[in-house]
Order: structure tokens, then C-alpha cells, then sequence
């Protein structure tokens, strides 16, 4: 065989190695030392250190066109350079948030850097891929570690039952996954997307529409989509705060990109029957999602089911990339997720200063009269909030503007006034914790406490800005994301 | 419709998506929690069986790699799994679902 | 009279006849037995599909150590309280099948047209397999096999990880 390893192949992936190589740098020192945890900022410092330079390395790598490496399994582009940095800054974050999180466990804090620097490696991986073989090893090693850092938990029995469903519905998906990857290679005899595109004339069609229609399945059940939806307010609710941020801004994120990039293959499929199916899952994922968190008190599960309406939105966005031809819809989508990734994280950074002691779950009743002990945190939260409800001048209402449009130029006219329509229903229950802090007066006369964790504090602040920025000064953000995809 | 004495690719596919659906009533059906982990490597090994019919069929061995990936990847998901339900149910006396009342839903 | 529909309606009876047995047992040792009887019969099937190495290797990870690994937990645990085994509702349960049954028609229905292919040729032994999989294995996968290695790394850390905390199997319970 022909086949070879050459020097490109592996300067496109020392990225990956150092990652990987540096994140088992604080569970050796433990190792080392007779399994005595290093001062927490030590760790911290470890893992920022790792997650930097990855992608220092990835930023330094000049890339004009799209490369293949390691006998065409692994794809590089601009594209992937810009969302593989977007996903590095999402991890920072987490890691940011997990510092003294009240709710890791301390003597477990190099496992749980180890554990959230492998998941960043799988989203690399699942990121890198031309072959659906690394695919799926890239969502493997990406899910792993989650199921084990939702279940690292202290005391709390909530956070591992969270971990076994999430397990469960996760391994699940990761069948159905696997079932249409054999189907999809037994129509077309190759699992490289770059083969399988090519090679659409003379393959066995349904064959194909039904490893496609298995494949995505297993996908729709990784982002919660309905009717795959079930676990996710349970395991959103159960984990530690930081595991909460992670799995709602970077695993959503990588999936879409992923997703994005396989709309090629997407298209391969009969679409006069699956084109209904899609439309549908759109439709009710947006409702379900918004009506449901209208009935929610406690702000985690609310946030859980209104991240399952966005990624309806997300959704929709995905059908008109699918039907279109343009860049407008990718341009939408990358959009959408940054605004998202900024948002969600902020939100989350914020319910994390709250938390005191672990599994204490902040409610709307617990939020009244915030504004008038903390007011710049107020404001962050009502910005957060008027950003996911689709409100000017925050950057998620240019963000639904751009998605929406983006389907109305493929003609998809009912998903948009559904949209819309949903979209309208959210704002309620979006602006009620907004009306509890500044409208109400507090119940009780003791002092709101918050933790003093610099760390978490700027991830806050530094949120807030990306969303007003994204929102007032979106078209440089646009114009560089369209650079990448010509 | 079955055609018993000449055996073709669609036997074995027929036989993968039985096992599969065997595994799926599995997960949904049963309430212990081993049983359901043994029932998501049951739906894993008809994939295996599916993977090994294609690429004989082919005439590749492209199928039969995956495949062994796709055991070692199983078996790795069937220990943190394990693990998973050790540190779960370690207070617990039983494993069984409906003691999952914390999380309603 | 040819031999080989003989052998895999045979091995095909007994896998789904264990498969089941795994799903319908209601004492979960007499499920992992069965599961251990699955893969048995399975690794049969590869031997008749041409894939030695993968039948040998599937008797060694699968049935030799997934399911000694299910069994050992399983002896963890107090058994003896098995009331229930499966779900209560019936109602519930018969809509699920009545969904699974659907999707399963759905996607059985290629294999009908797939059965008419009428040769035979195809389950000939073109020899040398186990030599085309390490090739391959090594050259074109490489990759994948270095992201696997690094899976297990991670895999071992986290059961660790997980199971340890706060004492392990061994802690005195409070």
C-alpha cells in the first residue's frame, strides 16, 4: 500500500498531542507526590497553560486552503481553524468556572482537569475529521469524560444519577450512531466523507437514506432534540454548575459545527421524505422547549429547557444550510453559536457565583431584590437574558435575525413564523427573573452572599461585553467568519 | 419472502437489525440498571455483526477495522459505565430504576 | 447439499434465541450468562464470514472480559430483592414496542430486496485476511488507533476516578 505517514500529517496534529501530553501533567505530579492533591491554583494554572498554548499552536498554523493529512482522515480549513478556537475560548472558560467551584470535589481536582482537557481533545478530534471512523472515536472520547465529570461530585447522590442517565441516553445514541455509519458504508464502501460525497451516483440509495437517517439520530440525541430530548433538564440540573456551562455552550457547539460541515452527505439523502421529518423535529423542539420553561421555578432547569428551543433555532438554521447553497447560513449558524457560547457561559457564570455550598439550586423566588444589593450583576443577568430572549441591542437578536433570514432565503416561510412565534412565548418567561430582581422586594432580610472567586467574576464581566459587542459591532464578526468559508 | 437455502447479505443485515432491536427493548424495557448496560453492548455487537457483513460483501477489509475499534471503544464505555453504577448504587442496596426519585422528570 | 445455510441458520437461532434471553431473564446473572452466550454464538457468525482474527478477538475482550467484568459487578451487589424486573406500566411498555416494531419494519425492509441477490460467491474465502487488517490497520488508520490509546488513558483515569470516590468498594458504610 502507497500509504504513509508524512511530516505534515504530523505538524497538523501536534496541537492535539501537546493537549493531551500536558493534560496529564497534574494527575502525575499527584501520582508522584502519593496521591496528594497540588494547591488548586497550581492545577489551574497547569490546565490554562495546556488549553493556551493549544491553541496558540492552532492559531499559528497558516492555513489558506483546506488540507488533508493522515491518508485523507483528518481535514483542516479555515473553517475549522475558526471554530476550533472557538471552542478552545469555551474550554478556558470552563476552566475558569471550575476553579474552586464549590461543587468539584477538592481531591479530585487534577482528575477533573485531566477529564475536561480530554473531552476538549475529542471535540478536537470530532472537529479534525474527514472519516467517519474518527467521527465517532472523536464523540466517544468527547463523552467519556463528560459522563464521568457530571458524576464527580462530593457528597450528593443528584449529580451521579445525572451522570447514569446521561450515560445511558448518551451510549444509546452512540449506537444508533454506529448503526447508520455501517449502513452508510455498506451503501457506499467507504467511511471518508470526501469518498462518500463522491461516490453518490452509483450507490444503493436507500441503504444510504437510512444510515444517514441513523446517523443523525444518534446526533439529534447529543444536542436534545425532541423527541430525543428527555434526559437532558435531568442531567442539566443534576450537575455541578461548570459541567452545566460546558455541556450547554461547547458540546452543543462542536456538534452543530460537525453537523455543518456534514451537510454535504445530509443532502445525499432522499429529501422529499426526510425533508418533512426535519421540519417537524424543528417545529417541536422550539415549542417544546419554550413551553415547558414557562411552567419551570428553578432557574438550572429553565435554562436546560430553553437550551433545548435554541437548539431548535439551531436546527432550523441547519435545514436551510442544508437546502441552500449559499454561505448565508453557515454565516447564520457560526454566528448564532459564538453569541450562544458567550451568553450561556455568562449565565452560568453567574449562577456559579451564587453557589455557596454544592447542589444549591438558585430559584426565582431566591432572586428577588437582587438589584438593589448587586447591581452590576443584575444588569449582567437582564443582558444575558434579554440576549437569549432576541432582544436589541444584545447580540442575540442579530443572531436570530441572521438565522431567521437565512431560512427565509431558501423559502422556508412556516419554519420562520413558527420561530417567531416561539420566540414571542420565550420572552415571558426570559424577562420574569428580570421583573423578580428589580420589581420585587427581598423576602427575607439577609444579605445575598457571593463567592469572591475572581475567576468566575471576570468570566462575567468579560461575557457581558462579548454579547453588547456581538450586538452593536456584529458585522466585522460576520465578514470574518464569511472568510473562512470561501 | 425468506429465502432459506441461499444466503445472502440481506440474511445478515436482517439478523444485525434483529439484534438491535432486541438490544433497544432492552434499554427501554428493563429496570436494572446492569441489565440495561448489557443490552447497549448487545445493540454494539449487532453494529459489529452489520460492519463484518458489509465488508465481506465488499470484499474490503476497511469493515473489519472498524470493527475492531468499535470493540475496544465498547468495552471501555461497558467499564465507565460499570463504574458509574458502582458509585451510584454503592449506598443503595438494590439497582434498580425506581430508586432514580431524586431526579423527576 | 451445501453446508453454510445449515451453520447460519444455526448460529443465527441461537444468537437471537440468547439475545433475548438477555433482555427477558428477570435475574440479572442468568441476563449476563446469556450475554456471554450471545457473543459465543456471535463470534461463530464472523468465523463464517471470513473474519477469523475478529471472531478470535471477540471471544477474548467480549466474552472473556466485558462480561466477567458485568458479572464481578453484579456480585457487588445484594441480589436477592429482585421484585419488578421490568417496568410497571404496561401500557407504556406496549407503545414503546409498538414504535421500535415500526422503526424495525422501516429499516428491515432493504434486507427483503438485499435477499434476492442470488449469488453466493460473495462468502467465499479469499484467504489472508487477518494480513489485508493489520495493513490497514497500521497505514490508513493510524490515527485513529493513536486517538483510541489516548480514549483508554482516559477511560482508565475516570472509572478510577469515579468508582474511588469517597472511600470505593471497600469503605465502611456510615
Amino acid at each position: 500500500m502507497e500509504l504513509g505517514i508524512y511530516l505534515q500529517d504530523i505538524s497538523l496534529t501536534i496541537p492535539l498531542m501537546v493537549l493531551f501530553v500536558l493534560s496529564l501533567l497534574p494527575v502525575t505530579v499527584k501520582i508522584f507526590s502519593g496521591n496528594v492533591e497540588q494547591k488548586p491554583l497550581f492545577t489551574f494554572l497547569q490546565a490554562a497553560f495546556a488549553v493556551i498554548l493549544t491553541g496558540v499552536l492552532i492559531v499559528l498554523r497558516n492555513t489558506t486552503e483546506v488540507v488533508y493529512a493522515f491518508n485523507n482522515t483528518i481535514v483542516f480549513s479555515p473553517y475549522i481553524k475558526l471554530t476550533t478556537i472557538i471552542l478552545v475560548l469555551s474550554t478556558l472558560f470552563t476552566l475558569f468556572l471550575g476553579y474552586r467551584s464549590p461543587s468539584i470535589p477538592k481531591n479530585q481536582y487534577s482528575e477533573h482537569v485531566f477529564l475536561l482537557l480530554s473531552a476538549l481533545l475529542g471535540m478536537l478530534v470530532l472537529n479534525y475529521s474527514n472519516d467517519l471512523l474518527i467521527t465517532f472515536i472523536g464523540i466517544e472520547l468527547l463523552s467519556l469524560p463528560l459522563y464521568v465529570l457530571v458524576g464527580l461530585s462530593g457528597n450528593s447522590v443528584v449529580p451521579k444519577e445525572a451522570s447514569f442517565k446521561y450515560f445511558v441516553l448518551g451510549s444509546f445514541a452512540s449506537a444508533f450512531l454506529l448503526f447508520g455509519i455501517a449502513f452508510i458504508f455498506g451503501a457506499t464502501q467507504t467511511t471518508e466523507i470526501t469518498k462518500i460525497l463522491s461516490a453518490s451516483d452509483q450507490v444503493d440509495k436507500n441503504l444510504l437514506t437510512i444510515g444517514i437517517m441513523a446517523f443523525l439520530v444518534g446526533m439529534f440525541f447529543k444536542v436534545a432534540l425532541v423527541p430525543f430530548h428527555s434526559w437532558l433538564p435531568d442531567v442539566y440540573q443534576g450537575s455541578p454548575t461548570p459541567m452545566t456551562a460546558f455541556m450547554a455552550t461547547t458540546v452543543k457547539l462542536v456538534i452543530f459545527v460537525f453537523l455543518l460541515g456534514f451537510v454535504d452527505v445530509i443532502r445525499l439523502m432522499d429529501m422529499n421524505v426526510a425533508l418533512y421529518t426535519l421540519q417537524w423535529v424543528a417545529i417541536l423542539t422550539m415549542f417544546l422547549g419554550n413551553m415547558v420553561a414557562l411552567k419551570q421555578s428553578s432557574l438550572k432547569r429553565m435554562l436546560a429547557y430553553s437550551s433545548i428551543s435554541h437548539s431548535g433555532y439551531l436546527f432550523v438554521g441547519l435545514i436551510s444550510a442544508v437546502l441552500g447553497t449559499g454561505e448565508f447560513s453557515y454565516q447564520g449558524i457560526l454566528f448564532y453559536l459564538l453569541t450562544y457560547m458567550f451568553t450561556i457561559m455568562g449565565l452560568f457564570a453567574l449562577m456559579c457565583v451564587y453557589e455557596k455550598k454544592e447542589g444549591e439550586d438558585l430559584n426565582l423566588d431566591t432572586l428577588k431584590g437582587l438589584a438593589k444589593d448587586h447591581p452590576w450583576l443584575a444588569l449582567a443577568m437582564s443582558i444575558f437574558l434579554l440576549s437569549l430572549a432576541g432582544i436589541p441591542p444584545t447580540g442575540g437578536f442579530f443572531a436570530k435575525v441572521f438565522l431567521f433570514s437565512s431560512a427565509i432565503q431558501v423559502e422556508q416561510y412556516w419554519l420562520v413564523i413558527w420561530g417567531m412565534m416561539s420566540s414571542a412565548i420565550a420572552v415571558y418567561y426570559y424577562l420574569k427573573p428580570v421583573v423578580y430582581m428589580y420589581m420585587k422586594d427581598k423576602e427575607s432580610s439577609e444579605i445575598f452572599v457571593k463567592n469572591e472567586s475572581v475567576s468566575t467574576l471576570s468570566i462575567v464581566y468579560l461575557s457581558v461585553i462579548m454579547v453588547l459587542v456581538l450586538g452593536v459591532f456584529s458585522q466585522p464578526f460576520l465578514t470574518r467568519i464569511l472568510k473562512t468559508l470561501i | 419472502m425468506l429465502e432459506l437455502s441461499n444466503i445472502t447479505l440481506g440474511h445478515f443485515i436482517l439478523l444485525s437489525c434483529v439484534l438491535f432491536t432486541i438490544g433497544m427493548v432492552g434499554v427501554l424495557v428493563r429496570r436494572n440498571v446492569i441489565v440495561i448496560l448489557m443490552s447497549i453492548e448487545l445493540m454494539l455487537n449487532a453494529v459489529n455483526l452489520a460492519f463484518v457483513a458489509f465488508s465481506r460483501h465488499h470484499n474490503l477489509a476497511d469493515g473489519q477495522v472498524i470493527v475492531f475499534f468499535v470493540m475496544a471503544i465498547a468495552a471501555a464505555e461497558a467499564a465507565i459505565g460499570l463504574a458509574i453504577a458502582i458509585s451510584v448504587f454503592r449506598k443503595f442496596n438494590g439497582v434498580e430504576i425506581r430508586l432514580f426519585e431524586n431526579l423527576k422528570g | 447439499m451445501d453446508i453454510y445455510p445449515i451453520v447460519f441458520h444455526f448460529f443465527a437461532a441461537l444468537v437471537t434465541i440468547s439475545a433475548l434471553g438477555v433482555v427477558l431473564m428477570p435475574s440479572p446473572i442468568y441476563s449476563a450468562l446469556c450475554l456471554a452466550l450471545t457473543m459465543l454464538f456471535l463470534s461463530g457468525l464472523f468465523f463464517i464470514l471470513d473474519a477469523q482474527f475478529l471472531a478470535a478477538v471477540q471471544l477474548m475482550v467480549y466474552a472473556g472480559a466485558v462480561v466477567v467484568l458485568f458479572v464481578m459487578v453484579l456480585m457487588l451487589f445484594d441480589l436477592r430483592n429482585e421484585n419488578q424486573p421490568f417496568s410497571g406500566n404496561w401500557r407504556v411498555n406496549l407503545s414503546k414496542l409498538g414504535v421500535i416494531a415500526l422503526g424495525f419494519i422501516l429499516i428491515a425492509l432493504p434486507c427483503t430486496y438485499l435477499m434476492k441477490a442470488s449469488n453466493s460467491e460473495w462468502l467465499q474465502s479469499r484467504g489472508l485476511e487477518t494480513k489485508k487488517l493489520a495493513e490497514l490497520l497500521f497505514s490508513k488508520h493510524i490515527f485513529a488507533f493513536e486517538v483510541v490509546g489516548a480514549l483508554l488513558t482516559v477511560v482508565l483515569i475516570g472509572a478510577i476516578a469515579l468508582a474511588k470516590a469517597k472511600g470505593g468498594t471497600h469503605a465502611r458504610t456510615e
